[in-house]
């Protein structure tokens, strides 16, 4: 077998950083102020969608280290306390790599069901460690809307996600 | 394979651990991680900054569309309300004047005066558990860290964190954010209290405040976080010992603010509260 050529495995591995950057790409994305009356308040949790995403299709480019560090970012620049946001997305990885078996190969609406499944205990774990965080309990509604939103929008970054894969993935790991 | 899946394993729960460890860390000690805190956010503003412009050239469109359809009633409208801005005007030229002679006459101490600082919002962090605002200006700029930010024709909140060409603001609606402030007419001193939702509430309420819908409200500069008399909303819905606000500012519209730069009278002694963002300045 012939080793790669240098410039193949560079192309290879920039490639790879694909899962890393669309969840950064997302965290940027949660920043933009959209200026329309009432969507500060139900920003969804896009970082959720990429994590939950890549975390089935490509475990081995999104490492547990890379969401973390997305996470910490993520926290540093909401103005969050940092490590919260961190701890809630590594939680929600663990238990989504644990489980992607059963999603590998399904079709779109099984795994869009899975994210509603999905979305709500981070939801949860989220508004959990907020609240211990904080002392006191946070307003449970808007997580719960918050929830609704992200799972309507899975559909249009899952598609995305899944289009990019395929272009620039191609050549299988 | 099942070596590096025990690694893996050991990986997450080192991760796990970790995020802890940064969360016990930026409770207890909020001063620690701030420098790293503005240093990220000075890089990456920018990139929120150039990725928002066609967020706010849309959004642009989308109003100059809406606003062709109806020029001619508003400027209608308009010229009405500009008549009226002009007896105002005479009138609060003369009560000026008025008050420049008699606070002369008493000898009162005049209040520092105000300057500006005008920054564009580069990002804006919505979500249950936060809302806050980044600003593409910063120390550089002249922007320090407890100053309060106004937008449009009110308070949105105030400097909690500076980088060198970066700046977060805590808005009013925040879920940390208290502001002590004064309703108008008649005085009465609240606390205006975040909850993540659009409109803030008033807390502390004494049982038999004299006030009703549409009263204005100003901070009170009590506690010498804010200057006094900034303008902040009128009053909503009023319940039981407390009451709903609708800010001036207006969220959704919002490109530029302005950060005051006043001399308080009195500053804080430094405290080490615990919170988000670390000790009151």
């Amino acid at each position: 077998m012939r080793p790669t050529p240098l410039f193949q495995r560079l192309d290879l591995q920039a490639r790879g950083l694909l899962p890393a950057l669309t969840t950064f790409f997302l965290v940027i994305l949660g920043l933009i102020p959209w200026h329309l009356p009432g969507l500060a308040v139900i920003t969804p949790a896009f970082t959720l969608i990429a994590i939950f995403f890549w975390s089935i299709y490509q475990p081995h480019r999104l490492p547990y280290w890379v969401t973390f560090l997305i996470g910490v970012l993520q926290d540093l620049l909401l103005g969050m306390p940092i490590g919260q946001g961190a701890l809630g997305l590594l939680l929600i990885q663990g238990l989504v790599v644990s489980q992607r078996r059963f999603f590998i190969a399904k079709p779109f609406l099984v795994v869009w069901w899975g994210f509603a499944m999905v979305a709500p205990l981070g939801g949860v774990i989220a508004w959990a460690i907020a609240s211990i965080t904080r002392d006191a309990f946070i307003p449970v509604l808007p997580v719960a809307v918050q929830t609704v939103v992200t799972v309507l929008f899975y559909p249009l970054f899952g598609g995305i996600f899944g289009w990019l894969q395929q272009k620039v993935l191609q050549p299988p790991s | 394979m099942p070596a590096r899946a025990l690694v893996q394993r050991f990986a997450f729960a080192l991760l796990i651990a970790a995020a802890i460890a940064l969360m016990i860390i930026s409770q207890s000690e909020p001063g620690a991680l701030e420098r790293l805190r503005s240093g990220v956010t000075d890089v990456v503003t920018p990139i929120v900054a150039f990725f928002s412009r066609p967020s706010a050239t849309v959004a642009d469109v989308v109003e100059r569309v809406e606003s062709l359809a109806s020029i001619k009633a508003e400027n209608a409208s308009l010229r009405e309300s500009n008549d009226r801005l002009m007896r105002w005007q005479s009138l609060a030229l003369r009560l000026q004047r008025e008050n420049d002679e008699l606070r002369q006459a008493l000898k009162v101490v005049p209040d520092p005066r105000a300057t500006y600082v005008t920054a564009r919002i580069a990002g804006e962090a919505g979500g249950p558990f936060v809302r806050t605002a980044l600003l593409g200006a910063g120390e550089r700029d002249g922007i320090k860290k407890g100053q309060a930010v106004l937008g449009g024709h009110g308070l949105i909140g105030r400097i909690v964190d500076v980088g060198s060409g970066s700046a977060r603001v805590l808005l009013i609606t925040d879920l940390n954010s208290r502001v002590p402030v004064f309703i108008e007419p008649h005085r009465e001193r609240a606390v205006l209290a975040g909850d993540n939702s659009d409109t803030p509430r008033l807390e502390f309420l004494a049982a038999e405040a004299r006030i009703a819908p549409g009263d204005r409200i100003v901070t009170s500069g009590e506690g010498g976080l804010f200057p006094p008399g900034l303008p902040v909303g009128v009053v909503g819905e009023i319940g039981e010992g407390q009451a709903a606000v609708r800010p001036y500012a207006a969220w959704d519209s919002l490109e530029f603010v302005s950060v005051l730069d006043y001399e308080l009278p009195a500053p804080l002694p430094a405290t080490r509260r615990a919170g988000r963002f670390g000790a009151l300045p």
